[in-house]
């Protein structure tokens, strides 16, 4: 009898060697119809209730006359008596017991069977479903998604009643072995976008990922490029929509952002409200999101150029109002523009960093101390406050957070730009963005295809 | 390798461009002052005298720290020529001056009758002034003495006398909008001359001016509206009155809206007609060597009030009273144009410019002596005036008794 390989011993020592002093392995020796056997699992992946439900009680109240256990099917049977609900399977090999335990399965050893049984009882506690917090709505669905990607797919699922719709497990990380699901209707999606896709996840050389931030990066297929080409959301309404739209999803367990590729330049002024608008007033909001962009990018460096080199631009009284409220500030224009730019950055950062406790002090810091004390002292004038007030105020307006931040640092550049050429500077530092914008190319879809295509080839 | 040649590279450039920060043409604000006044006069041994208005940004704005100081301040230099004055004008004034927001250019009426080529250079080349400023002759007093006048409420002379002339010419017409643009245009147009608006000075007494004139309930000085200029080739040969003035820019179209009063019965009893649109088509040829010209105007007006009660409740009424503006404004308008005929000899309506573009073979040959063909043209004047309707009411409130 020596040579099976599922003993009980030597299987309790096998694991103790591989999961150390874990405190969460848990090892309970039990007896079946005068049998030892031993049931195997780690604490943390499900909860004693579950198991106490669905594993202990039916083997305790099992009449055990009807279970040969000493056929060699004795596993079988009782996994179809016992567990018929459960998601179960039979282990040959001893080897991957603790690789299955992570993944939240628990093992039942018999002595005398040659094989093991495998139960699912993975029941975790998560956050239940909130409302999103970065990417809101008036009208429209409230629900968010969450940490778990069980619950987002479900989420999606739930809106897409189609068979089509496929959820493709890919495991990223190779120290954390995190679960990626590649989500998209099968036949709508291209299978020109999605290869290039499932290449890019097998070759991804991540030792851990916890967020579909980490994710996004591998992805982008240039560093360097100014412009996310992943769009991503909290929102299943918006992810579903683009599912329809022939693009593909990426759910990262762990991450209640969901990714979506490929992304265009345009997708990031779109909000999933706009569609459950009257048309005319979406039309109008999200016009308003591009001259918002607009601003957001260029008006400080407009404001230092026009103030300091092209002061005929200015209508005669703005002009008199301007230089009225620059009179004895000691710094340039420009210098006065990057110092209350710098102080929003940090405001702006301290403000998401900080403890939800301190909120108070920092918007009393912000807005009172910075803004009313720097300009009755005459470090600042009033119409840079409200230049980056206003520049600051347009940065938000993107549904999408990821996109207004990368603005922000060429914003700085042109900035240095008009302070060193003047409006001059600013013309060539939008035209080189222009042409960047046109050369990102994402899985082969222009960047800027809906609005224009340079490719005669491609668009057909 | 070759990327991180690149790299210094860029960085290099871009560190190139921050050394030069600003050496283009960069002018710091809280540096620099607005010049919004130019008054240009004769000075000693035919120099010229410039004088300019100077912002004084922070007294403009009275609720941003104005301190109740002048929001203005004068300089004047004497050069031969103008620009070589107002680059040296550091000489007494501190800051640098940014030229792009003039707003008025005030030529003296000395300088004007040598003509306006003399200066016009300059200011037409220069890319910092606007083609838009507007340009006034001073008639009787001296130029810069117009931009010594004080505006209430931190209003500088420049803007101030630019909005008196906008609104004068828009309200009443007694001025041409007299942008600086039409000294070129009236340059190349063939058959017309130049008419620029004129202004004056009142003054009620010889006291020093100052800022506290505009805090007096009675102004000491003001900026009179007078009419406009003539000129004949560029030289000022004369000025026009505020009524013939308006009477030139009917027959021009550039008459936006005006008020005529005319004489109901001839016993000091009025009627105000506000004309709100007026069109005149002009027909001009030569005809035995000798210019007919035919003009037809056409208003649309409202009555504005009345001495006598007319029965404008009935179709007849309104008949007698489109009659007598007509017949008032035909009478204004061929005593002005007879007059400008005789007193000046100048063709200030373009009546040539119509000949030229219409009847171009007939203007050709006589376009040397185009301004004499212009005194002795027989000139044919119709007007019609149609009053669509009374203000608020139809009838006088005094006539509107209750009768039993």
């Amino acid at each position: 009898m020596a040579t099976y390989r599922f003993r009980q011993d030597r299987i309790e020592n096998e694991l103790r060697a591989h999961f150390g002093s874990s405190a969460d392995l848990s090892l309970i020796p039990i007896r079946l119809a005068d049998r030892d056997g031993l049931l195997c699992f780690l604490s943390t992946m499900t909860n004693s209730t579950f198991l106490m439900n669905n594993v202990v009680q039916p083997l305790l109240q099992a009449s055990y006359r009807e279970i040969l256990f000493d056929s060699a099917e004795a596993l079988d049977s009782l996994r179809l008596r016992l567990f018929g609900g459960l998601n179960t399977r039979l282990l040959e090999d001893p080897g991957h017991l603790p690789e299955w335990m992570t993944q939240g399965y628990a093992g039942l050893l018999l002595d005398g069977q040659d094989r093991m049984l495998l139960i699912h009882v993975q029941e975790l506690e998560k956050r239940s479903i909130a409302e999103p917090t970065a990417q809101n709505v008036i009208r429209g669905p409230k629900e968010a998604f969450t940490e778990s990607a069980d619950t987002n797919m479900s989420m999606i699922r739930r809106r897409i009643l189609n068979e089509n719709l496929r959820f493709e497990k890919h495991v990223i990380g190779s120290k954390s072995n995190t679960s990626v699901y590649l989500a998209y209707l099968e036949g709508e999606a291209d299978e020109r976008l999605l290869n290039p896709i499932r290449e890019k996840l097998r070759s991804a050389r991540l030792t851990g990922l916890f967020d579909s931030g980490g994710l996004e990066n591998e992805l982008q297929s240039n560093r360097f490029y100014l412009f996310p080409t992943t769009y991503n959301s909290e929102r299943p309404d918006s992810i579903c929509s683009c599912l329809l739209d022939k693009r593909v999803a990426l759910i990262v367990n762990g991450s209640p952002f969901v990714l979506i590729i490929p992304a265009q330049f345009t997708d990031f002024f779109k909000s999933p409200e706009d569609q459950y608008q009257w048309f005319v007033f979406g039309t109008f909001i999200r016009l308003l999101r591009y001259v918002a962009f607009l601003f957001s990018l260029t008006l400080p460096a407009f404001y230092v150029a026009v103030t300091c080199y092209h002061q005929e631009l200015v209508p005669t009284l703005l002009l008199t109002s301007i230089m009225a409220q620059r009179q004895g500030i000691p710094f340039p224009a420009v210098v006065e523009m990057f110092l209350m730019e710098i102080t929003f950055e940090l405001l702006r950062e301290a403000g998401t960093r900080m403890p939800r406790l301190v909120g108070q002090s920092i918007s009393i810091a912000g807005a009172l101390v910075l803004g009313e004390a720097a300009v009755q002292a005459g470090i600042v004038s009033n119409i840079t406050v409200i230049i980056v007030a206003l520049t600051a105020i347009s940065g938000y307006v993107s549904p999408v957070y990821t996109f207004g931040a990368n603005i922000r640092l060429f914003r700085f550049a042109l900035i240095v730009l008009s302070s060193v050429i003047g409006l001059y500077g600013v013309i060539l530092g939008c035209a080189y963005l222009l042409i960047h914008l046109t050369r990102i190319e994402t899985f082969g879809v222009p960047y800027l295809s809906p609005l224009s295509r340079f490719s005669g080839k491609r668009s057909a | 390798m070759r990327k991180l040649a690149r790299l210094v590279g860029a960085v290099l450039l871009l560190g190139a461009c921050l050394q030069m920060s600003g050496c283009w043409d960069m002018v710091e604000v809280s540096r620099a002052s607005l010049m919004t006044g130019l008054a240009l006069e004769p000075g000693h041994n035919g120099r010229i005298l410039v004088t300019l208005e100077v912002l004084n940004s922070a007294e403009t704005m009275s609720f941003e720290g104005g301190k109740g100081g002048s929001p203005s301040q004068l300089y004047s230099n004497e050069a031969d020529t103008i620009v070589e004055a107002m680059i040296r004008m550091n000489e007494h004034l501190d800051r640098m001056l940014i030229p792009s927001h003039i707003r008025v250019i005030i030529v003296d009426e000395r300088i004007a009758r040598e003509g306006l080529d003399r200066f016009m250079d300059f200011v037409q080349r220069s890319r910092y002034v606007r083609e838009d400023v507007t340009l006034l002759v001073s008639r009787g007093t001296k130029a810069s003495d117009m931009l010594r006048v004080a505006y209430p409420d931190g209003m500088y002379a420049g803007f101030g006398i630019q909005s008196q002339v906008f609104n004068y010419h828009n309200n009443w017409g007694g001025v041409p909008d007299s942008f600086m643009y039409e000294v070129a245009q009236s340059a190349f147009s063939p058959g017309k001359e130049l008419l620029l608006g004129a202004v004056t000075l009142d003054k009620k007494s010889d006291k020093e001016e100052s800022v506290e004139n505009s805090k007096k309930l009675d102004p000491q000085t003001l900026v009179r509206i007078a009419g406009s200029a003539a000129f004949r080739e560029n030289r000022l040969i004369g000025f026009l009155s505020k009524e013939d003035t308006r009477m030139v820019l009917l027959v021009t179209n550039q008459l936006k809206r005006t008020t005529v009063s005319f004489p109901l019965d001839g016993q000091g009893k009025y009627a105000a007609i506000r004309l709100i649109r007026c069109h005149t088509s002009k027909k001009v040829q030569m005809i035995e060597g000798r210019p007919l010209i035919s003009i037809n105007v056409e208003a649309a007006g409202l009555v504005a009030s009345m001495d006598d009660n007319l029965a404008i409740d009935k179709i007849h009424g309104y008949e007698q009273l489109d009659r007598l503006a007509s017949e008032h404004l035909k009478e204004s308008l061929t005593a002005t144009i007879g007059k400008v005929q005789k007193q000046y000899k100048v063709d200030v309506f373009g009546f040539g410019e119509h000949l030229y573009r219409h009847r171009y073979h007939e203007f050709m040959p006589v376009s040397k002596e185009w301004n004499e063909q212009f005194a002795k043209a027989k000139v044919v004047v119709q007007v019609s005036v149609r009053i669509e309707r009374s203000e608020l009411k139809s009838r006088n409130q005094t006539q509107n008794k209750v009768v039993n």
